[in-house]
């Protein structure tokens, strides 16, 4: 018993050091590879190709003066940033990195996973709700709004993967794909998880709680120093999630010929960083009435169809 | 656009498909102190003085070159009269000049005696370090050029 806990809590800050430091060079990659993208060389000068920049800003944040502003709700203002972070790392609690590493096995982690994300929601229109100025409010109502639009089918483009492996448990959702990946069935859905992702992460082209051509910087607009390091560090944690989790319901997870499972699971998650960092490089962001109409008219009907042929498909087979 | 290359997103693509390939194009920031621009043959940098084969100053102190300039930023002092004026102090304030090169055309010495260099690294924290003496116009610029020339 006591064995299995320590191993469990080895488990944990295994999981939560690696993700906070791959969440930290996240960073780091994504001014590289946006400022190659548009003929830059991005962070150069702090070590070798700039490569302890994340550690300079991290620093730097942690120096900077902590300011509250007057017309603040000062306990939501200090709590809003916890719950953002709280919520995005222990997603990564149920996520299977390989057969037999996880901190723990759910059987309902696709539903876990899920609900917690929109929890982590709250926390924004809390930030932006307790600031108690106007660009923060309008930018946590625009995120409370586009999670309402795009958790819908993000939940109902999951609908198909989980019809045809029979489970909300994420191990026995790699395992059914042990001959062919989900994404060979599952193409439509595949795109319309990427689309919802990209919603769920609030980034660009669906940046518009942060907007910061017209909100100034949306909810996190009044938080400074290490409050706005949460927020920030809660962007890039629910990225790894939304990756590992596009991993595992289309990708097969760790199944990968040669290498151990766990480096194919990096690689592949990887690749969904390159994909996010890419679209963000190329895109400009979509306006609020177009966003909604995606959402809704384009996305929540597709979904549903996806779910029908899977359904009339599984019948006839 | 038709319906089909709506669905199939085709003009995203062709977006994603542009930044892809800057991505795999050399950059071309260039990191300055590190590495210099190498300037254009005829690019107008600080002035320099010049000198003949035996190693004196081609300068016959005419004062044409003051004359010419539009800012009046070079000052030239003299001693004796006629034949005998002499070249004491040539004085150029590089913070009033334009860089026009007006002055170097105005030379009538055979060759010019005054003329423009490449160098461009002449920014100081004082304004006065800016105002250049006989000697200071006399330093060899081909050597900074030569520096980091390829």
């Amino acid at each position: 018993m006591a064995q299995e806990l320590v191993l469990v809590v080895i488990k944990m800050i295994v999981v939560f050091a690696v993700a906070l430091l791959i969440v930290a060079y996240l960073t780091y990659f994504e001014r590289k590879i946006i400022g190659h993208m548009q003929l830059r060389l991005g962070p150069m000068r702090v070590g070798p190709h700039g490569l302890l920049q994340p550690i300079a800003d991290g620093l730097k944040l942690f120096v900077k003066e902590d300011i509250v502003p007057h017309d603040s709700d000062r306990w939501t203002f200090y709590f809003a940033p916890i719950l953002n972070l709280v919520c995005a790392l222990v997603l990564l609690a149920v996520i299977p990195f390989s057969y037999n590493f996880m901190v723990t096995r759910l059987n309902i982690g696709v539903l876990y996973v899920l609900s917690l994300a929109s929890v982590g929601t709250i926390a924004l229109l809390l930030a932006g709700w307790s600031s108690g100025s106007k660009y923060p409010i309008l930018g946590g109502l625009r995120s409370a709004a586009q999670i309402f639009s795009y958790e819908i089918f993000l939940g109902f483009s999951i609908m198909g993967v989980l019809m045809i492996s029979g489970s909300l448990d994420l191990v026995k959702i790699v395992e059914a794909q042990s001959k062919v990946w989900n994404i060979v069935y599952q193409p439509v859905a595949f795109v319309v998880y990427v689309i919802a992702a990209l919603g769920e992460l609030n980034r660009v082209p669906f940046d518009l709680p942060e907007a910061e051509n017209e909100l100034v910087a949306g909810f996190h607009t009044e938080y400074s120093g290490f409050k706005f390091a949460y927020f920030f560090l809660a962007e890039y944690a629910n990225m790894i999630v939304v990756s590992c989790m596009a991993v595992i319901l289309f990708l097969g997870g760790w199944k990968g010929p040669v290498l151990p499972g766990i480096v194919w699971f990096l690689i592949k998650m990887c690749a969904f960083f390159y994909f996010f960092i890419w679209v963000r490089a190329t895109f400009p962001r979509y306006r609020y009435d177009q966003f909604m109409r995606i959402g809704w008219k384009i996305m929540l009907p597709i979904a549903l169809a996806n779910i029908v042929v899977t359904g009339v498909v599984m019948m006839l087979v | 656009m038709g319906l089909v290359q709506k669905v199939l997103m085709k003009d995203l693509l062709i977006g994603l498909r542009r930044t892809v390939t800057y991505n795999y194009q050399k950059a071309i920031t260039m990191q300055y102190p590190k590495e210099k621009w190498t300037p254009y043959p005829r690019f107008r940098g600080v002035i320099r003085l010049t000198h003949d084969e035996e190693g004196n100053l081609k300068c016959i102190a005419c004062g044409m070159c003051a004359r010419a300039c539009p800012v009046d930023c070079i000052t030239i002092k003299t001693e004796g009269k006629g034949k005998e004026r002499k070249l004491v102090d040539f004085v150029i304030d590089f913070g009033v000049c334009l860089f026009c090169g007006l002055c170097v055309e105005a030379c009538p010495v055979k060759g010019k005696a005054i003329e423009m260099t490449s160098y461009y690294e002449a920014a100081t924290y004082d304004r006065n370090e800016m105002i250049f003496d006989i000697n200071k116009l006399q330093a060899d610029y081909k050597a900074w050029e030569r520096s980091f020339k390829k």
